[in-house]
């Protein structure tokens, strides 16, 4: 029994395959004819038609039924082409105006945006002048400290000048030269010579005299430090210095100098 | 920063100023004497000889041991040129010029001084003063004397003040006694009281108005106290004590003086104010001739406790004496500075009765006179300068010397016999 009903499917799907693919090979032609221009319609039509007369009529009606079939569903699809091409014009268009839209949207935003990169643009500007004048501003400013700093330079420079001075006039103090030592023994002799203190004046241990003289060894001033004792007796020291002007001339420009130190030590 | 670096270069700058001035010398040998300086009056008037005025103030200041007086007639006084002028007296070795001129102008006579800095080439002072009819050309010249010493030695002047002292005159049948006061040159003497018995001890109240002394007028020591202006005078004590020896506390309310009780001398205070008498000294020797310590708390006085005259001191409150001098045989007499650090007195070594210095601070006696009966030694007011009488001739003498006895000058006195002189305060 099995058997049996094995045989008569196997039979139903032979001629469902058949139908199927004479279905499949029509529907290739159709589509052929969709695809193909208009002009060539009419003789695939009559090829076919000269085919179908080999064919049985019931299978012509059958086939034409198919055909109508076909051409109602052709139809149909064409009709639901058109829609689609319509829908999808449609679709398109509004795609379009989307895309318009968007566009001018776009636009919209573009012109914002350049707007808002003139501001910007402005902005840094701005923002520039400001750097620039801030550059300015630190260039002055680096300006002054470089010169501030020269100065500075400057006056080291000076500083180590006078320093050296200093070392050099310490050395030539060293060694006093003969010519210093009798420029020294002279001065002090003229103006002890010229020392008079009145009796009964009481003074100090040590008072200093500061003498500015001319190359002449004329004196313009005499200064006094650290003496605090008996007026008569600062009095003395000053008088002593002054009749001493002109000191003698010093022997040897080199030994000149224009500032002297008088220590008096008052006698016991 | 910028301070530092200003700091920095004073201080290098002071290094520099110090260093460049390395030219450093030792002054160490001075002569020590006197100042050098030139007198000039000129232009005479009618009733004011130039001369006067010059011949005083040269004597003030030699006589104050401090300047040596030049000849100023080796140098013209009519040189105009102000630089020419200071090297001409430079050259003639004066320190200092008394440029002075009396001149008329309006009908009225004007003494005019300039006095010259020659070292330093300046006028210390300028002075003019009118003369008139009644001038004391002597008072004048004595306060440029003071001025001229003021401005030089920076010690105030001491030649327009007073010395009173007493002089005897010899009369055939009698003796006459007087209490002088007068100028420290002797000058404008006037006798303030005459006796024909013995004055003694003057002594100047703190004011220099009255003068207390002892006269001898009902025969017997009493202390009068005589006011100058008015010459009123007034017995101290009404007792029938021998009282003497007088002087007058610095603040002028107590006089110490000496009495004697059963024949030994003792000193006693009497109080102006209250009238009280209060016994300082109890001993068994003489206690005399009281002389104050400047702070008024302390006498000086001499005694013979220890067998031979010395200086004691004691407390006039309590306390023992304690003795001072110990060199010599002979010490008595003491007066004090002014500044309370030295006693003048009469000392004797041996050789005499000389004054001596004795310094309070150091203990040490210095002899500052050469006579062989010089008595009665005072300080002047700036203690430069000391008084004292002394013999010429068998006949006294008043001695003004520098207070180191270097510059001795007699003061010259018409031949009196004159002792006991005192300065004014």
């Amino acid at each position: 029994m099995n058997s049996n009903k094995k045989k008569k499917l196997s039979i139903t799907i032979k001629v469902l395959i058949v139908h199927m693919v004479s279905i499949v090979l029509l529907d290739l032609n159709i589509s052929a004819y969709v695809k193909k221009d208009s002009n060539n319609f009419d003789n695939v039509k009559n090829a076919q038609f000269i085919n179908l007369k080999s064919i049985s009529l019931e299978e012509i009606q059958k086939k034409r039924a198919l055909i109508e079939e076909k051409k109602r569903k052709l139809e149909a699809l064409k009709k639901k082409r058109k829609a689609d091409e319509i829908k999808r014009k449609k679709k398109l268009l509004a795609e379009k105006k989307k895309k318009a839209d968007e566009a001018k949207k776009k636009k919209l935003e573009e012109e914002k945006r350049k707007i808002e990169r003139e501001k910007e643009l402005k902005k840094l500007a701005e923002e520039k002048k400001k750097k620039d004048l801030k550059r300015l501003k630190q260039e002055e400013e680096e300006k002054l400290a470089s010169y501030e700093l020269e100065k500075l330079e400057n006056e080291l420079k000076e500083i180590e000048r006078l320093e050296s001075l200093i070392k050099q006039q310490r050395i030539r103090n060293a060694q006093l030269s003969d010519a210093e030592k009798r420029y020294i023994l002279s001065i002090k002799s003229k103006i002890e010579n010229n020392w008079l203190i009145p009796h009964d004046t009481k003074h100090d241990k040590l008072c200093t005299a500061i003498v500015n003289q001319l190359p002449s060894g004329k004196i313009t001033d005499v200064k006094i430090h650290g003496c605090t004792g008996d007026p008569l007796y600062i009095d003395s020291l000053i008088n002593a210095v002054w009749k001493s002007s002109p000191l003698p001339v010093a022997p040897d420009i080199e030994v000149y100098q224009e500032n002297i130190v008088l220590q008096f030590e008052g006698p016991q | 920063m910028i301070k530092s670096i200003v700091m920095l270069f004073t201080f290098i700058f002071f290094m520099i100023s110090n260093v460049s001035a390395e030219l450093t010398i030792k002054i160490q040998r001075a002569e020590i004497g006197t100042l050098p300086i030139m007198i000039s009056v000129v232009g005479d008037s009618k009733s004011y000889p130039a001369k006067n005025f010059s011949e005083i103030i040269e004597n003030d200041l030699y006589g104050s041991g401090y300047f040596n007086i030049l000849d100023a007639s080796t140098v013209k006084n009519s040189v105009k040129n102000k630089k020419t002028q200071y090297a001409l007296w430079n050259l003639a070795g004066a320190n200092y010029f008394l440029k002075s001129e009396i001149y008329s102008k309006g009908g009225s006579e004007y003494i005019k001084f300039n006095l010259h800095d020659v070292v330093k080439k300046e006028i210390m002072f300028s002075y003019k003063i009118k003369l008139t009819n009644k001038s004391n050309e002597r008072k004048i010249a004595h306060t440029i004397s003071n001025v001229i010493f003021e401005r030089i030695t920076g010690i105030k002047g001491v030649f327009d003040t007073k010395i009173a002292y007493i002089s005897t005159e010899k009369r055939p049948e009698k003796k006459i006694y007087k209490l002088h006061v007068s100028d420290i040159d002797g000058y404008n003497s006037v006798a303030i009281y005459k006796s024909s018995k013995q004055l003694m001890s003057p002594t100047w109240s703190p004011d220099n108005n009255k003068i207390a002394y002892v006269s001898f007028e009902n025969n017997r020591p009493e202390i009068f106290i005589q006011t100058l202006a008015s010459g009123t005078r007034e017995k101290l004590l009404n007792n029938n004590n021998s009282n003497s020896a007088p002087a007058w506390s610095p603040n002028g309310k107590l006089i110490a003086f000496t009495s004697s009780i059963k024949g030994n001398l003792e000193i006693f205070t009497y109080n102006l104010v209250d009238k009280k008498v209060k016994r300082i000294t109890n001993s068994i020797g003489i206690d005399t001739e009281p002389e104050w310590h400047p702070s008024g708390k302390k006498i000086f006085f001499t005694s013979d406790r220890s067998g031979r005259p010395h200086i004691y001191s004691k407390s006039i409150r309590y306390g023992k004496a304690k003795r001072l001098t110990f060199d010599g045989s002979y010490n008595a007499d003491s007066n004090i500075s002014s500044d309370g650090e030295y006693l003048s007195l009469v000392h004797n070594g041996g050789n005499g009765h000389k004054i001596a210095i004795y310094s309070l601070k150091e203990n040490f006696l210095k002899v500052i006179s050469s006579g062989r009966l010089d008595e009665a030694p005072s300080f002047a007011p700036n203690n430069k300068m000391i008084l004292f009488a002394s013999k010429k001739r068998n006949k006294g003498i008043l001695v003004a010397t520098s207070n180191d006895g270097r510059i001795r000058k007699e003061i010259e006195l018409s031949g009196e016999d004159v002792r006991e002189p005192i300065w004014s305060h």
